[in-house]
């Protein structure tokens, strides 16, 4: 028992990885293998976009106010 | 400093009395409370012609090919679209205005100790866009053709060509109404923002702010944000209806998921546009008439701005079965799940306001502790949805609908009772009837969950979304299923009903209601200590002073249970 | 109106003035709102260009980038005339050095538009339109876009122009409308790589 509580987070990891494999979807695609990267480039720049921008507005007036 | 410096002609004009015709001061007027009165009864014409949409496709859920009364049959075409503006008006044209535009507009310069919107012509015109997009969406549904049937979410190709969506003047029409009302809240975001950041009564801090000042702040900043990709998406929706273009066609090297994926960038931070008025509306009423303390303004505060950013991460839990990479939705289903701890933040420490509390059940009391009630029930349903496993069985079946419904009733329909409730006597300075207050509140209340509860079992057995008729599927068209769907429908009605005792309530009281005082609830924020209604100018007496936070009741070293904020007192610290 | 100005301090208002003024900060906000809405085109931009492969599409028009790094070269002088006028304008307000930088930035930036303007008839002509190909759509979409704004911009310059030879322009209302033209200006860098060099 104290071998697999050592070893939690390895065995974690083993789950993990074969949960991926099991993926087998046939239809779970975009179009080509670039608009998936393009998919996560502009989700990842959508999303960060607005938390930098206001983010950067209220640490100015935050300094500013000091 | 040059601003001061330099000779400033245009405010010269409120230093005297104007005369005002019926023009200037109603329908063209700069002041925010009238443009917030405009507003809120823009507001509620449009959710009677959306619930009168919901009634008659719900008729024809129920009774599907008779008649239905006030209206006629129902073709699958009509049905279409009176389900795609229901939606679309109940979002936009009701939820939006009332609560932000409405709300914002008329107590912002008030609970802050203002005279006015830091741009005033702007708020004028943005609620001159509004109206124009109400008409052209209204205009929309008597065109060749008839409204937009493509669903409120529009996804092409549906949406794109009107060889499937059989609207070819309604579609177009239907965009450039959404992109009108977007433009208009645009506008008044940035009044809403500058206004409560630079523009407070001497001693007002950040933390003495009124929480639904917050809320509505934060709120346009979402909305600020999120929505770009919405118009860029329309905008190239519009082109592919109108110019045939093929950005979103398959077929020609456009791409429909892209049209989901800046939908739903919006359509996800859209619902915390609304819920966030919707609860700092409900906080005050709860502070008010539990006598107590907000708690945890700043835990409030922060798990509000935490959502915020975090909803910026959920949206693809839209899009589950849509064909996006599955191992994208180990991380949305994450983030989904994620965001429900600050909602449940939130609720808990409404829960704990109360506690302890001496809470006087007046009708605006009774309509905020039924939101938090019917809100926690949409919301941990959102749970199974936010879940990509569940989600593959739930998605586009009525669970999702009783979902939203859950949450967008409570935010939308009883946020604004609440408001109305509690903030009519400062509006209109009279006080509306209680008993016919209550009978309409228990009538709404209990027929909405009866409208509602059915469709999540429904749901749960397989009945899809927008379809007009479920007699064409045998496993739909059972007894059982269809008696529910019966109960729906007439629960519909009677709820429907129940709003007239409202409509009558607020029209009499007009005139006949009792004269409320400047603070007939003894509340201690900012607006109750202008007269009711206020003046143009809001505080005649002088612009008011802020000594202490926004909840003071109950103060020991006070008499009276309340300590409005601008009186002067023992210098005690604020809302710590 | 008197009071919610912030402006003054005295019986009632603010004891500090804030620290960004009414007017900035309302364009402030009113750019982040633009700049979520260019990402968006952005993005759907470099998605479809990656859904379609090859870019630029065979048998389209290849687009005047030569002519265009000039048009650009005006565009981003226009924000340096801008910058000066500012400073001008802080040690005379209405003063004729201050007119003439306003006045060179909107000759600069209309001189930009009816260049590009130029070049589209000529793309027209060529067969580049918006229903030619998804390379034609984006195009006139997001330099579309862009045109459509700087316009407006010109049209906010022209505006502060007025009110400069009127003598009443506030310290406030000019630095939002250079901010959006500085917007105009700044984002075009990014289109004419993403669009024009791509």
């Amino acid at each position: 028992m104290n071998f697999l509580k050592k070893t939690r987070l390895l065995w974690l990891f083993l789950t993990l990885a074969l949960a991926r494999s099991a993926k087998a979807c046939s239809v779970c695609a975009v179009a080509t293998e670039e608009a998936r990267y393009a998919y996560y480039f502009t989700t990842g720049l959508l999303t960060l976009m607005p938390l930098f921008m206001i983010g950067g507005i209220v640490y100015y007036i935050a300094k500013k106010y000091r | 400093m040059a601003e001061v410096a330099t000779a400033d002609v245009s405010h010269d004009d409120h230093h005297h009395e104007h005369e005002q015709t019926f023009w200037s001061k109603y329908v063209f007027s700069t002041d925010h409370k009238i443009i917030g009165f405009q507003y809120l009864f823009t507001g509620i014409a449009m959710a009677i012609i959306g619930g009168y949409f919901a009634y008659v496709f719900r008729m024809q859920l129920a009774f599907p090919g008779s008649s239905v009364p006030f209206f006629g049959i129902v073709s699958p075409s009509a049905y279409n679209s009176l389900v795609t503006n229901h939606g679309t008006i109940m979002i936009f044209w009701v939820a939006m205005p009332v609560l932000i535009a409405a709300m914002g507009n008329f107590l912002i310069p008030l609970m802050i100790g203002c005279d006015d919107m830091v741009f005033p012509r702007v708020n004028r015109l943005s609620y001159q866009i509004f109206l124009l997009s109400a008409i052209v969406l209204i205009a929309s549904f008597f065109v060749p053709g008839g409204g937009f049937g493509g669903a409120w979410t529009a996804y092409p190709p549906l949406s794109a060509l009107a060889k499937y969506n059989a609207t070819p003047f309604g579609a177009p029409m239907w965009l450039i109404a959404v992109a009108l009302e977007i433009v208009a809240f645009l506008l008044g975001g940035i009044n809403f923002i500058t206004t409560a950041m630079n523009a407070r009564a001497k001693g007002m801090r950040m933390y003495d702010i009124p929480i639904v000042v917050w809320m509505i702040v934060i709120a346009s900043m979402l909305f600020m944000a999120s929505v770009g990709p919405l118009v860029a998406g329309a905008v190239m929706l519009l082109f592919d209806q109108t110019l045939g273009t093929t950005f979103f066609d398959a077929s020609a090297g456009g791409d429909p998921v892209l049209w989901q994926h800046l939908f739903w960038f919006f359509g996800h931070p859209e619902v915390y546009v609304v819920l966030l008025p919707a609860m700092g509306i409900v906080a005050e009423v709860m502070c008010t008439f539990a006598r107590k303390k907000l708690f945890g303004y700043k835990l409030i505060l922060y798990a509000t701005v935490g959502l915020g950013i975090l909803s910026f991460f959920v949206w693809a839990h839209h899009q589950f079965i849509s064909g996006v990479d599955p191992r994208a939705a180990y991380l949305f289903t994450t983030t989904t799940l994620l965001i429900s701890i600050p909602v449940a933040i939130m609720l808990f420490a409404y829960i704990a306001t109360l506690y302890g509390g001496s809470i006087q059940f007046t009708t605006a009391m009774l309509f905020a502790l039924s939101f938090l009630a019917e809100f926690l029930i949409g919301g941990v349903t959102g749970i199974w949805l936010g879940s990509s496993g569940t989600d593959i069985y739930l998605h586009d079946t009525y669970f999702v609908l009783a979902h939203f419904h859950y949450t967008f009733f409570p935010i939308a329909i009883i946020g604004t009772f609440t408001a109305i409730y509690y903030w009519y006597p400062k509006m209109f300075g009279r006080m509306m009837n209680e008993t016919w207050g209550k009978i309409h509140f228990w009538g709404t209340i209990i027929a909405f969950n009866g409208i509602f509860l059915p469709l999540f079992f429904l749901g749960a057995a397989g009945q899809h979304r927008r379809i007009y008729n479920y007699q064409n599927f045998p496993d739909l068209a059972g007894d059982n299923m269809q008696d529910l769907r019966v109960f729906a429908t007439i629960s519909l009605v009677i709820m429907l009903l129940f709003q007239i005792p409202f409509v009558i309530n607020f029209i009499v009281s007009l005139k006949r209601g009792k004269k409320a005082g400047k603070n007939p609830w003894k509340a201690n924020t900012l607006e109750w200590v202008a007269p009711s209604p206020p003046p143009h100018g809001n505080f005649p007496d002088g612009m008011p002073e802020v000594y202490r936070g926004p909840y003071e009741f109950a103060h020991p070293d006070r008499e009276d249970d309340y300590w409005p904020q601008n009186e002067p007192g023992n210098q005690k610290p604020a809302n710590k | 109106m008197r009071y919610a100005e912030a402006s003054y301090s005295g019986e009632g208002a603010l004891e500090r003035q804030p620290p960004i003024a009414n007017s900035v900060l309302g364009m402030i906000l009113f750019i982040m709102t633009e700049l979520m809405f260019f990402a968006a085109l952005i993005s759907a931009f470099l998605i479809i260009k990656s859904t379609v492969g090859v870019w630029p599409p065979e048998g389209q028009p290849r687009l005047p980038v030569l002519v265009t790094a000039i048009n650009s070269f005006f565009l981003l002088s226009s924000a340096v005339t801008l910058f000066f006028a500012n400073r001008s304008y802080r040690q005379d307000a209405y003063g004729e050095k201050t007119l003439k930088l306003l006045r060179n930035t909107m000759y600069l930036g209309i001189l930009f538009v009816a260049i590009q303007g130029f070049e589209w008839i000529r793309l027209l002509s060529y067969g580049l339109t918006m229903t030619s190909s998804q390379y034609g759509a984006f195009f006139y979409l997001i330099i579309g876009t862009h045109a459509l704004h700087a316009v407006g911009a010109i049209v906010g310059l022209t505006w502060l122009y007025k009110l400069m030879k009127e003598r009443r322009l506030k310290q406030q209302t000019f630095s939002a409308g250079q901010l959006f033209w500085y917007f105009v200006v700044g984002l075009w860098p990014i289109l004419y790589v993403l669009v024009y060099l791509t």
